[in-house]
This record gives C-alpha cells, sequence and structure tokens, in this order.
C-alpha cells in the first residue's frame, strides 16, 4: 500500500493530509503508522478518518516537516495486534424500536437480520461524529439501507444502528437518521477517562445477540464494575 | 511584601440565575486536543468580541464568559466584581439602569444584572473579573453536550466565579469605552478558502458559491448555519472526512451547511469551502433572513 498523498492548507492553523484510496485495511494500517510519525512533529493530537488525517496548528514550519514526512514514507509491515472484543447486542424489539419496520424494509425476518448483522467481524477505522461514536466497516451488503426518510430528535445512549454501508453504537443521546436496530449496555466513551475508549482504531469487533433478560443482567453487572467484554488479541 | 500576600487572597462569589434567557453558556476558546476520539472544539463563536471582553478587564485570554444568544439571562450578584459585555447590541440594566456595550462596570452584592435582548447581531459576551469558575473539562470550561453537565443555562442555577480584591484601586480608573469598535454586522463577505470537494464541483456550482449571495436560513445554532437557497447539486455523498468550524458542506439537496464550532469532527457531505476565523466571527452575528457572500482570500 503506498497511495498517493495530497497535502490541503484550509486555514491559517488547520490543514489535511488525504491518500488518495478507496478505504480498506490495508489503507487504515497506512493511515495509523504515518500518523504515528507525524505525531511526533505535531503538538496537537492528530485525528484520521478513511482516507485523511486533521493537523491542527499546522505552522508553516510545521507544514514542511509534515510534507518532508509523508513524501518520504514508506509503510512497513508492523507487528501491531489488535483486538477482536464481543459486543452484547439486545435485538428485542422493545428496545429496538424499528428493527421490526427495518425488517419489513429489506423483506426479510427480524431473526434474518439478526444473523446477518452478528455474523461479520467489524474493523473499526476510528472515532468521530460524537465522542467515541465508532466507523466501522464490514456491514453484511444485505443490510445496506437508505437512512429514513424522517430523522428522529433523541435515539438513546447505546443505540446500535444501520444507516447506508454503515452501522454504529451511539455513545450518547443524539438525534438520528438511522434505523435503531439494537441496543449495546457497554459504555463506549466516559468524560472521566476520555483516552479510555472502548473501541479504538484497528480493534475488530463481532455483536453477539442477548435477550432482554441477560440485556438487564449485563447492565446491572456494568453497573457494578463486574463487566468487561471478552477480549482476544487478533493479528491485522 | 504584606500587600503581595493580600494579592493572592480571592474571595469567592456568583451569580444565581433568575431567568434563563435563550441558549446562554460558559465558553472560552473550547477544548481541541480531543477532536481524535470524536469531541467537538465547541468555545465562543465570536472570537473577536470574546477577546475584546477579557482584554479590557485586564484578564487572562482564555477566561470564560458567558456567551449569550439572542436574549439574555437576569443574574444576581452576590459580592463586589467587574463586567463588561460586548458582541451583539443587547440592552442591559443594572438594578433598572441602563448600562453601556463595551464598558467595564462595578457589579456589588445584591445588584441585578439584567441583560435583556440582542436588538442587532445574535451573540454577545458576558466577561468577569478573572472569568467564571465553572468546572473544567478535558481542558475547557466551555459548555458542550455530552462532556459537559449542563450545556445551557437554566433558571436557578449558581455560575461561580472568584473576585481577586487585590486589583480594586488599581483598575477602576482603567474603566475603557471604546467607541470605534468595528461593527461587523452590516459586513457581509465572507473570506473563504477551497476545500477538497472544491474542484469536484462543476464550474456552474462553482460560480454560484463565489458569486451569488446567500440567506442565513431559521435553522442556525452551535452546530451549524444553513443557507436558504437551493444549489443545483450534482456532487454526491463523500466517505466520512475531517471537518472542522468553518468547514461549508454542500449536501446531496443542494443546500450549504457551514458548520461551527459545536460540530462534529468528521462528517459525510461533500466540502466546498472553508470559513476562515474572521469569517466565522462574521457569521456568527448573521441571524435568519440576513444575507452574505463568499470571497477567496
Amino acid at each position: 500500500m503506498q497511495p498517493e498523498i495530497h497535502f490541503f492548507r484550509l486555514t491559517e492553523s488547520y490543514a489535511i493530509l488525504q491518500c488518495k484510496a478507496r478505504p480498506s485495511k490495508a489503507l487504515l494500517k497506512f493511515i495509523v503508522q504515518l500518523k504515528k510519525e507525524l505525531q511526533e512533529v505535531c503538538e496537537r493530537p492528530l485525528q484520521h478518518t478513511y482516507t485523511e488525517i486533521g493537523i491542527d496548528q499546522c505552522s508553516a514550519a510545521i507544514e514542511i516537516k509534515i510534507r518532508n514526512i509523508s513524501n518520504q514514507f514508506r509503510y512497513t509491515q508492523d507487528d501491531h495486534i489488535a483486538q477482536m472484543i464481543e459486543i452484547p447486542v439486545c435485538y428485542d424489539p422493545t428496545l429496538a424500536l424499528d428493527i421490526e419496520d427495518f425488517a419489513q424494509e429489506k423483506k426479510q425476518s427480524v431473526s434474518q437480520i439478526v444473523a446477518l448483522h452478528t455474523k461479520p467481524n467489524y474493523l473499526v477505522y476510528f472515532n468521530g461524529f460524537l465522542p467515541g461514536f465508532p466507523y466501522l466497516l464490514g456491514l453484511d451488503e444485505q443490510l445496506h439501507c437508505p437512512r429514513k426518510s424522517t430523522p428522529v430528535l433523541k435515539i438513546p445512549k447505546g443505540t446500535v444502528a444501520i444507516g447506508g454501508d454503515q452501522t454504529g453504537i451511539y455513545p450518547q443521546e443524539s438525534p438520528a437518521g438511522w434505523w435503531n436496530i439494537g441496543h449495546c449496555p457497554l459504555p463506549l466513551f466516559s468524560v472521566s477517562k476520555p483516552d479510555n475508549l472502548l473501541l479504538n482504531a484497528g480493534d475488530h469487533i463481532r455483536f453477539y445477540a442477548v435477550s432482554l433478560e441477560e440485556h438487564a443482567q449485563i447492565s446491572d453487572e456494568i453497573k457494578n464494575d463486574k463487566f468487561s467484554p471478552k477480549r482476544t488479541s487478533y493479528a491485522w | 511584601m504584606i500587600n503581595s500576600h493580600l494579592n493572592e487572597r480571592v474571595m469567592r462569589g456568583n451569580f444565581t440565575v433568575l431567568r434563563a434567557g435563550i441558549a446562554t453558556s460558559v465558553q472560552d476558546l473550547g477544548r481541541k486536543d480531543h477532536r481524535n476520539i470524536g469531541i467537538p472544539v465547541a468555545g465562543v463563536l465570536d472570537t473577536q468580541a470574546f477577546t475584546i471582553a477579557n482584554e479590557l478587564l485586564g484578564n487572562p485570554v482564555n477566561a470564560s464568559v458567558l456567551e449569550i444568544q439572542l436574549k439574555g439571562p437576569s443574574l444576581l450578584c452576590s459580592c463586589t466584581t467587574r463586567v463588561v459585555i460586548t458582541g451583539a447590541q443587547i440592552e442591559v440594566k443594572r438594578n433598572a439602569r441602563h448600562l453601556q456595550m463595551n464598558k467595564v462596570y462595578w457589579l456589588k452584592e445584591g445588584d441585578i444584572l439584567d441583560i435583556g435582548k440582542v436588538t442587532s447581531g445574535v451573540r454577545s459576551y458576558l466577561a468577569i473579573d478573572g472569568g467564571f469558575k465553572t468546572g473544567e473539562v478535558l481542558g475547557s470550561k466551555s459548555w458542550s453536550k455530552g462532556i459537559t453537565k449542563t450545556n445551557v443555562l437554566l433558571r436557578d442555577q449558581i455560575v461561580p466565579f472568584f473576585f481577586a480584591k487585590s486589583n480594586l484601586g488599581a483598575r477602576v480608573k482603567k474603566a475603557i469605552i471604546i467607541n470605534n469598535l468595528q461593527n461587523t454586522t452590516n459586513e457581509d463577505v465572507v473570506a473563504v478558502s477551497k476545500h477538497i470537494e472544491f474542484d469536484s464541483c462543476s464550474d456552474d456550482v462553482q460560480n454560484i458559491l463565489l458569486s451569488e449571495r446567500f440567506t442565513v436560513s431559521r435553522l442556525y445554532n452551535r452546530m451549524a448555519i444553513q443557507a436558504e437557497e437551493v444549489i443545483p447539486n450534482t456532487l454526491r455523498s463523500i466517505t466520512s472526512g475531517v471537518t472542522i468550524p468553518g468547514t461549508v458542506q454542500l449536501t446531496p439537496s443542494g443546500r450549504l451547511v457551514i458548520l461551527l464550532n459545536d460540530c462534529a469532527v468528521s462528517g459525510g457531505y461533500p466540502r466546498v469551502l472553508q470559513v476562515s476565523k474572521e469569517g466565522l466571527a462574521l457569521l456568527s452575528q448573521k441571524r435568519e433572513g440576513d444575507t452574505f457572500s463568499f470571497s477567496i482570500v
């Protein structure tokens, strides 16, 4: 993976590096490694998306360093070990307010939707949109679905949703145009431990279905600090 | 020696909110170190009015202020302090007597500062000696949904500040009136640069963006301003990319969305322009029906 890289200056202090390539696991690895090198010459934490790295406080002097590093950068196979995290999701219509409508829209049964959603390994690309919100890739094509025609003003914290070709978990209450197909009792982000996100770029996740009773039990255990999701090392 | 010891003594004071106003919030220059985990920058929208307010009081550059939107709060003061109001022209009374903008005033225990309606512009700033002492979260006092406990001022809320007793005599003479403050409400040319997807726009769309006038729609808040006009757009959504305050997006339905400080750190609409810092301060004072145009710098 050696994508073409473009430097865009947006304001006196802000710039974006963009890789000319489609989102992929190989590109994510490239971006994460490049970002690590660039961070050495930047003051503020760098932010990345599927194809970009955002640079704040990018002075003219830093711009020169950034251009040099990214021009000379060559990806080297790394031995980074990511994690596979098992995420419980309750797909019961009591919590998953849109799952029946969504199933109808997709001309499938609710259990088929659950089977399709719990099958893949998803890859976490980056956090954005809301604090701790994971951008995931891996949603089965059969579940791709345009956003709802009318967004709702509030979906609860922990909602698992589908919009377009993406699926995600809402770390806080939010307006949403995505279909609410489940609920995850695990907190993704806490202000008191901001760097201790549940999901980080490079992690893989798998959803598993839990009943309403199991969901309640896990929620209780989380309250008492007794639940942590199953994690296994996963070479990327 | 004795004096310098006294200088360090501070007195705790606060405002009790008698009436909250519309979307009043504590803001400073925002939290810029956590965008990588999805946390919005937040912070004052009119950075120029903010800076003037703190300079008039001799405050640290990042001292927090109250950002007032369209209608201000009524505040009961618990101890002696000094305040100044800058930004959008707004009606202010201290115990029923009118006060001027951009002028430092004393408040004492029991005074009621009644901040009324904005008469021109959108956002005014109330700065106080030393800044407000509300909690700092992730390096900033700026209120932000999901990050700080509250994101708008509520009735009966207590807003704490410290008053540095030391400067009583020294600073009272320094009260300044600024007469020739730049009045930005009549300016309407917003300085921009081209964003990444600008070149993907058709020639027609590029021309429209850089020559037409746009009108602020009723959809404007601290997250974004949406323009009234519909642009015949053929650009499709992009894979989510970096967005910062001032990024101008063009939606598939042809709407221009100008992101402000509470915006998400990434988004999937094509990014056509980037507003400068000065342009953002100007736009933050535009309200429904106001018009503006973009100009490349």
